[in-house]
């Protein structure tokens, strides 16, 4: 699906979403998410014969390691996966073996065994099964291919549900060898960016906004569709605050923190309605929001430290909106202030 | 997310230099004389704006409900301590590989932020390679008052536990529960 059909929906998915249950607003997010990874042909599975595989070293992985992750590479290319999803089976051998076909298993898996560290309970068949390459491989992506919505989450989100491991985020760490493994093997351009895999968007990079000279950075560019005061909501017609000012640029463009601070809040539900949120904290009770991002639009997570003009999301129409734009809010000890005339004071005209 | 972390530290610490450099410029500013945080971080001179007065109804858009604005929280001991007391109680339902997923989930669940129960829910409990508490907590970022970071250590070794929480006055829930060096 391509961008402008996925904002289409959403814009006709809005007034079903306000009725809808979270589940409902996580399809929609799946179907917008989908189109940042790469298509066509790039997003075709590469190939590689083990038997080729040069005596070469690539980010660390030795020669026996890279023959490893051509049976990985090839089993996906058997099962007609994408090169997004072969990656991900790299990357998961990578994170549970080295890519070394391990005949020993850990503490709590002793029985685990092979490249992806398959369990002896039948599900990832025969002891010699689990320490082939191919074969494992091949069982890693057959229950892979069963989840249908793994172009909508991160690669190391995909790689736990069928690893179901206790860390959810483990395997991003290897994302980035795992795609430099898989092109230097196949020689094919991915385009998969590096720093991807623990975002739904392997297909695009981030940039860096402009810092003024206070320090303080505009957090996404385009012109003002709504400014900061009391008006009458398009959707539901009621009378309120509208707290935020509200930049229209296109979607799926930058948004960037607004000044160096943590990230105190992200995802949905998490205290702004049912619009995906960021809340950074900057310290001396001044809070940045940004709200509208679809999941794979948030690039940042809770607890993480984040600078000035450092994207941190990109632009959607997910929540209480009716069309991509970022609702950019400033809470000065938890009340919103005008957004234009306090960044105004810090170097930033919004909308400019 | 060690390597994103290190960057992240490392920018705080770059800004801070940057700020830092041209603090004696301060009359150069031509609006504001921005106080800077304990982190560096220049904030403008909050008694030059006028915030929505509490009990202002906001629109759903905005997130719904009205305005209570709360004083931003502060670290003391009791802030400190309750911090922990949350990072060990999730850990603590959180290292239970001898439950049930079901059972586990229940009692787990309550405890995360909504990030939290998506990315935690397909994790088989029987992979949690601890099983119990080893010792107490040691707070080891408090930059925000409204996130922290917890490290506990267990008897499969020490866990560091990121807990957010909406302001001063709402419970710590737990976003990440990063586990030991050497297992997943």
């Amino acid at each position: 699906m391509d961008r402008k059909s996925g904002g289409l929906v959403a814009i006709i998915a809005v007034p079903v979403l306000i009725l809808a249950t979270v589940f409902g607003m996580m399809l929609l997010t799946s179907s917008a998410s989908a189109s940042c990874n790469p298509t066509g042909s790039s997003a075709a599975g590469v190939t590689i014969d083990p038997k080729t595989v040069p005596d070469t070293t690539i980010s660390g992985y030795g020669h026996d390691q890279l023959v490893n992750a051509a049976y990985v590479i090839q089993a996906g290319k058997d099962l007609n996966l994408s090169s997004r999803d072969q990656t991900i089976g790299v990357m998961t051998a990578m994170g549970e073996s080295g890519l070394r076909v391990l005949n020993y298993g850990d503490a709590v898996g002793p029985d685990s065994r092979g490249l992806f560290q398959q369990r002896a309970n039948g599900a990832w068949g025969s002891l010699s099964d689990r320490m082939d390459p191919y074969i494992s491989a091949t069982n890693f992506f057959k229950k892979l291919a069963t989840i249908t919505d793994r172009d909508s989450l991160a690669p190391t989100i995909a790689a736990h549900k069928v690893q179901v491991n206790a860390d959810p985020y483990y395997y991003a760490k290897y994302w980035d060898a795992a795609v430099a493994v898989v092109e230097g093997l196949t020689g094919a351009k991915l385009g998969l960016s590096t720093g991807t895999g623990n975002q739904v968007c392997s297909g695009v990079g981030t940039g860096t906004g402009t810092v003024s000279a206070q320090g303080w950075a505009l957090p996404a560019a385009g012109p003002i569709s709504d400014p900061f005061g009391m008006r009458v909501n398009p959707i539901s017609g009621v009378y309120k605050l509208h707290a935020g000012v509200d930049i229209a640029g296109g979607c799926d463009s930058p948004i960037y923190a607004a000044q160096t601070g943590t990230v105190v809040a992200s995802g949905f539900g998490v205290g702004y309605g049912s619009n995906g949120t960021i809340v950074i904290d900057h310290g001396g009770g001044v809070q940045t929001v940004y709200l509208h991002m679809y999941a794979s639009g948030i690039l940042v997570q809770d607890g993480q430290k984040v600078t000035a003009g450092q994207q941190i999301a990109r632009i959607g129409s997910s929540g209480d909106s009716t069309g991509c734009h970022l609702h950019f809010q400033v809470m000065i000890n938890g009340s919103p202030t005008d957004p234009v005339a306090f960044m105004k004071t810090v170097g930033i005209t919004i909308g400019g | 997310m060690g390597g994103k972390r290190t960057f992240g530290l490392a920018g705080v610490v770059l800004v801070t230099v940057a700020l830092a450099g041209c603090a004696g410029n301060s009359e150069q500013r031509p609006t504001a004389s921005p106080s800077p945080t304990p982190s560096g971080v220049s904030i403008p001179d909050l008694s030059t704006f006028t915030p929505a007065p509490n009990g202002t109804e906001l629109d759903d858009e905005s997130g719904g409900g009205t305005v209570n604005a709360k004083p931003a929280p502060a670290w003391d001991a009791t802030q400190r301590s309750n911090a922990i007391a949350a990072a060990e109680k999730a850990l603590t339902a959180f290292a239970r590989p001898d439950l049930s997923s079901t059972d586990w989930w229940a009692a787990l669940s309550p405890l995360l932020t909504p990030q939290a129960q998506q990315d935690y829910q397909s994790v088989d409990p029987a992979n949690i390679p601890a099983h119990k508490l080893a010792g107490s907590g040691t707070i080891v970022d408090e930059s925000s008052t409204y996130a922290v970071s917890v490290e506990v250590p267990t008897d499969a070794g020490t866990y560091t536990i990121i807990l957010t929480r909406r302001d001063g006055a709402s419970p710590w829930l737990a976003s990440r529960f990063t586990p030991p060096a050497g297992t997943h």
